[in-house]
């Protein structure tokens, strides 16, 4: 009932879009690359060419454009439209194998697009060498050129961090679809990359639509799901009077087709003549009636607005194929959904705060158990209402960490690691207080081998402190002088419970000779595994407590070693070292 | 409000305001005095009105939009109090109102109205406005209302919403037009040059990218385009405040104080009909700008005033609309303002985040029984401890008693509820007023004087100063450093001053620093003498000289002849 009413924004960042200069700018340095080019060229089948603009207090424009003929064989006839699929690519071109992702491990790029950048290859290379790192940088393109414009961007974001915001931007124009749903989503998964790229898209141009759909169809529901192609980034749509964005991108491939003005004879000045009617466009109230339209909520009447802006709406009455109402109410339908979606974004910080509760029953858990052997064992063998309340607060953070891993886990890399990094300190806490509990319920189910078994989540938690050690801990000088509070190895618990079960293996009259033999080599690795933790301070005081389950197992053992045995932890032991242990 | 007189609903006399126009319009032509002060006679007040510069730079300093961070010692309130922001005004405006204070009987003058009881009146027309503005503030009487009267087309209430770059070659000629020194002085010919054109459209264009900018976030955009555009542009810092009086040109006026709505009608009230419209339109903005005393006077006479405020997120989106009652006023005042759908659709988006704001205010309002309950509870957990001789803060620190435990989840569930409102002040989630709120500045300054000592606890108790760092470089929680900014705000008193909450922290450095004792005698004096202070007006609490106190405790070890002239002796028992 609560919810914000909502509205569409649609035509607002159009206009931010075009009331700036950067169009203008983009579209010149294209207009430049063209003049500088010779009619005899133009004509001729030169493929693409490109040139950096370096203005002082601008951006720097980097403008790909290709020869009108260049286009038309690349993009019309047989095979125009064929893709290249990620694994072909890996054989033979291997630059975008970093698109990739978990979730999204395959996709597919037009193909003539990337071959075209394949034979450019070492001349966009040493662009990408050169001005890489320029901020800020536009890059720009008209046409297959925009094709090309998006696929150095896409590289160039391969090294830009998620948290940096200056980020190069790609405006294209009357550029064709460039990749399939795959791509789509491995960019849209990186909200940083997907807001990189503009696409300017005239209802004049056949080019931008060529690939949204099989064939030129007009009815509305069936468009979209036929093609093979998706967009990415935001599309522009502009005619001559007005211009739009739309949030969702399947409603924008709809009124692409939909919105068919085409003129097969184009002019290459087409986009500037454009820019130039809407650069006043945007001070003019223009004609809106909103007819039937009038009195419904904001949404629909944005989306309306939107479609007007576009002229999608009046070429519909025109041809009377479509019903302009069904094509709102769908339009808004995936507006709802879209925003629906981005609200459920998992939020770490959300949840944080029932986390840290959970955390200190635990920690006052640990303290209360001490004076009771310690909480491995108590949590073990006592039953009490203390106890219920733990087993609670522990799966509230058990759910709440097995999340944060999967969410980890499905990003990128880079954007992971990003993400790990800041939460991997209540990651171990909660690695190090929670495991030893787990441990304790399987071992008093009497199970064995933990290990074997053990959770994904942890596993990959504590894969990560290692990974990122070389460089968190450049200087090794901050080691332990005390001993830490909660047991460095988490699963320390799970060995010393298999090596209980191995000294009692060997007590077992009916075990071979040489299974003894081997027991008796696992109890020294175990031995020398508890002495070097111990050594390091990686070892809690707790573990010395009387009636915890280590202390068992060093009386057991030794006894099984007898007197004549000698080691380091049978001297730290004996002598009772551990008393000054802390 | 319906259908009042504008001089009783926005509380001025309708003829001082007449007055008010004819003054700041005479300071332009008063030969060379940088401001005019005016008794009116037979009443309490006095107007002091300001010329405006007509030069270039007397309205651009070198930046793109000539703006400056406000210096704190001429403004100690302007700023954000929780985030802590300084608010930016205009360079070459501000240069000017400094020199009048500083060279001027100005200061004198006002003070001097002041004793005498008199109501103070700043005005100014076209930049003699900001200068008045800065009149206003500087005088730190927030509740005079700040009443702004702009046509439906001039141009200069707009203007700071374009760079500089962007106007340089016409700027010069249309203030010589405005300029009643000028010999160009409301000249013809300069409004219906091209280069008014020129002019309008440069200036309108860099107002739609702010307006449309700010539209995206009203409308609560989901959009990251617009963060990556954002980064590659130079938009306006300029916002508008106060009570706005739109005049339509048809002797109607139009009021509405919330900024984001006048940002957008700024823009969309003067949109042209259509591209052919340009030259009329370019015209009307320079010459409005000189028509302000006629206008007023028509406007007054018919008293035919819309009030947007209270129906903003009801605004009829089409000009047609079959709307009643109040609504059609507005509708009709909507459409004398030429708004377009989408222009409503931008008031509509302001309404609704108007009242999504005030929505999360209730909701933060309905928590407040239960934060001063669980305050409470960790209240009565200080009590029980001091009466057991270990104050709460050492007491949590062990961490011994069950009490304890419970205390610290206690201490999690009240500080959630705090880092809710913290998170909506990031975002400026909250109506502007909330961080003034007196209730909410004494239920931030308990919550902060009972839990920062616990939060502070916690962190030494895990010994995080090991890898983090000091608590108070490093640590200390926002919603300690807002509540603070809220009391020193509200008290007028210097920042830093109200810190009583986190000396343990200090406390705490100074008892692990190895340092010797002369190196940290004047942190040692300076936290005594706050110490002293803050527990003379009952700030902290007596806990803190308890025999086992980590504090009393540190404070022995100090050297004898430190401790005999300490003012702190008279706190401990020896």
């Amino acid at each position: 009932m609560n919810q914000p009413t909502l509205f569409t924004s649609g035509l607002e960042l159009a206009n931010v879009v075009v009331s700036s200069d950067l169009l203008y700018h983009s579209w010149a340095a294209i207009e430049k690359v063209y003049r500088e080019t010779s009619v005899n060229d133009l004509t001729s089948t030169f493929s693409i060419k490109y040139k950096v603009y370096e203005q002082p207090q601008k951006a720097t424009v980097i403008a790909f454009v290709s020869s009108p003929t260049c286009t038309i064989h690349h993009l019309q006839g047989q095979g125009g439209r064929d893709l290249v699929s990620s694994a072909d690519l890996r054989e033979n071109f291997p630059v975008f194998e970093f698109v990739s992702t978990k979730v999204n491990p395959t996709f597919s790029i037009h193909r003539a697009a990337v071959t075209l950048f394949a034979s450019h290859k070492d001349q966009i290379s040493s662009l990408k060498d050169q001005y890489g790192k320029t901020r800020p940088l536009i890059v720009t393109g008209n046409s297959i050129g925009g094709s090309i414009a998006s696929l150095f961007t896409l590289w160039l974001l391969e090294s830009v961090s998620p948290t940096d915001t200056k980020r190069p931007l790609c405006i294209t124009f009357g550029s064709p679809l460039l990749g399939d749903k795959g791509l789509q989503a491995a960019i849209l998964e990186r909200p940083t990359w997907n807001s990189c790229f503009l696409h300017v898209a005239s209802n004049q141009d056949p080019i931008p639509k060529l690939f949204a759909s099989p064939h030129n169809a007009l009815a509305v529901e069936s468009t979209s799901h036929a093609s093979i192609y998706k967009p990415f980034g935001t599309i522009l749509l502009c005619s001559k009077s007005g211009c739009a964005c739309f949030e969702d991108p399947e409603s924008t491939l709809d009124l692409m087709v939909t919105n068919q003005v085409p003129n097969e004879g184009l002019q290459i000045s087409h986009y500037g003549v454009i820019l130039e009617t809407l650069k006043c466009r945007v001070i003019c109230r223009g004609i809106s009636e909103l007819g039937e339209w009038n009195n419904v909520s904001p949404l629909q009447t944005g989306i309306f607005e939107q479609i007007e802006a576009t002229k999608v709406g009046r070429t519909l009455q025109q041809q009377q194929n479509v019903d302009i109402n069904s094509l709102i109410t769908m339009i808004e339908r995936r507006t709802k959904d879209l925003v629906a979606r981005k609200r459920k974004v998992f939020d770490p910080n959300k949840e944080l705060n029932k986390r840290k509760i959970s955390m200190a029953y635990i920690e006052w858990f640990m303290k209360v158990s001490k004076s009771r052997g310690g909480c491995y064992d108590v949590f073990k063998t006592e039953e009490s209402k203390r106890r219920e309340e733990i087993v609670k607060q522990k799966s509230i953070l058990t759910l709440y960490w097995k999340k944060m891993v999967r969410e980890a886990e499905k990003m990128p890399q880079k954007d992971g690691a990003f993400f790990i990094t800041r939460w991997l300190y209540g990651g171990t806490n909660y690695r190090r207080m929670v495991e030893p509990l787990d441990i304790a319920e399987f071992y008093k189910k009497g199970k064995k081998d933990y290990l074997a078994g053990r959770s994904d989540h942890y596993k990959l938690l504590e894969q990560w402190v290692k990974d990122k050690k070389p460089e968190g801990r450049q200087s090794n000088t901050n080691k332990r002088t005390r001993a830490c509070s909660l047991t460095e190895d988490s699963c320390f618990w799970a060995r010393v419970e298999e090596a209980i079960i191995w000294c009692k293996s060997l007590e077992d009259g009916e075990t071979g000779p040489e299974d003894k033999e081997l027991l008796a080599k696992n109890l020294v690795e175990f031995e020398n595994y508890a002495m070097d933790l111990i050594r390091n301070y990686g070892a809690s005081p707790e573990i010395f407590l009387k009636q915890s389950s280590f202390m068992k197992w060093w009386e057991n053992y030794a006894i099984i070693k007898g007197t004549s045995y000698h080691s380091l932890l049978t001297n730290f032991m004996t002598n009772r070292k551990y008393e000054g242990y802390a | 409000m319906f259908g009042g007189g504008l001089g009783e609903s926005i509380k001025m006399r309708e003829e001082l305001m007449k007055e008010a126009c004819y003054l700041s319009l005479r300071a332009h032509t008063s030969a060379g005095k940088p401001y005019l002060s005016k008794k009116i006679r037979g009443s309490s007040e006095t107007v002091f009105s300001f010329p405006g510069p007509w030069t270039v730079d007397g309205w651009f300093s070198g930046k793109p939009f000539g703006q400056r961070k406000i210096e704190l010692n001429l403004f100690p309130s302007l700023r954000s109090i929780g985030n802590d922001e300084k608010a930016a005004v205009n360079e070459a405006f501000y240069g000017r109102f400094e020199a009048i204070l500083k060279t001027t009987a100005f200061a004198n003058e006002v003070k001097k109205a002041v004793t005498e009881k008199k109501q103070i009146i700043f005005t100014g027309h076209s930049s003699g406005g900001p200068i008045a503005i800065l009149a206003t503030l500087w005088r730190e009487k927030w509740d005079i209302y700040f009443i702004h009267f702009v046509t439906r087309y001039d141009i200069v209430p707009r203007l700071m919403l374009a760079p500089l770059s962007s106007i340089e070659r016409e700027l010069q000629p249309v203030l010589h037009f405005f300029n009643p020194k000028s010999q160009f002085f409301g000249l013809e010919s300069i409004t219906t040059a091209p280069d008014a054109s020129t002019f309008f459209m440069n200036v309108m264009r860099n107002v739609s990218a702010v307006t449309s900018h700010a539209a995206c976030h009203l409308m609560g955009s989901t959009n990251s385009l617009l963060e990556t555009v954002t980064s590659f542009i130079d938009l306006s810092p300029y916002r508008p405040f106060g009570t706005f009086v739109f005049c339509t040109g048809n002797g109607k006026l139009v009021v509405v104080k919330n900024p984001d709505a006048v940002l957008q009608l700024l823009f969309y009230s003067s949109q042209l009909t259509s591209e052919a419209d340009i030259r009329d339109v370019a015209c009307r903005c320079l010459k409005e700008h000189l028509g302000y005393e006629n206008e007023l006077q028509e406007s007054l006479k018919m008293q035919n005033v819309a009030y947007l405020d209270d129906h903003l997120n009801e605004t009829p989106l089409s000009s047609s609309g079959s709307v009643q009652g109040e609504l059609a006023t507005i509708n009709t005042a909507l459409n004398d303002l030429g708004l377009s759908t989408r222009g409503r659709l931008c008031l509509r988006a302001a309404g609704e985040l108007q009242k999504q704001k005030q929505r999360n205010q209730d909701k933060i309002d309905f928590n407040k029984k239960e934060i001063a309950e669980k305050l409470e509870s960790i209240r009565k957990y200080k009590t029980d401890r001091d009466v057991r001789k270990v104050g709460y803060y050492d007491a949590f620190k062990l961490q011994n008693d069950p009490e304890d435990f419970q205390a610290n989840v206690k201490r999690l569930e009240v500080v959630g509820m705090w880092d809710e409102i913290i998170e909506m002040l990031k975002r400026y989630a909250l109506p502007d007023e909330f961080e003034g709120r007196e209730e909410w500045i004494k239920l931030g300054t308990e919550f902060r004087r009972l839990m920062e000592p616990l939060d502070i606890a916690n962190y030494y108790r895990h010994q995080k100063n090991d890898d983090t760092g000091p608590y108070l470089i490093k640590a200390r929680p926002k919603r300690y450093r807002f509540t603070q900014r809220w009391r020193e705000h509200a008290k007028r008193i210097a920042q830093g001053s109200s810190s009583e909450s986190c000396f343990w922290a200090t406390v705490e450095e100074l008892r692990n620093s190895d340092k010797p004792f002369e190196e940290l005698k004047d942190t040692i004096m300076d936290l005594e003498r706050d110490i002293d202070r803050w527990a003379q007006h009952e700030e902290i609490g007596k806990d803190v000289f308890l025999d086992e106190s980590t504090f009393a405790k540190w404070w022995k070890k100090l050297p004898s002849q430190h401790k005999k002239g300490s003012c702190l002796g008279k706190y401990m028992s020896n």
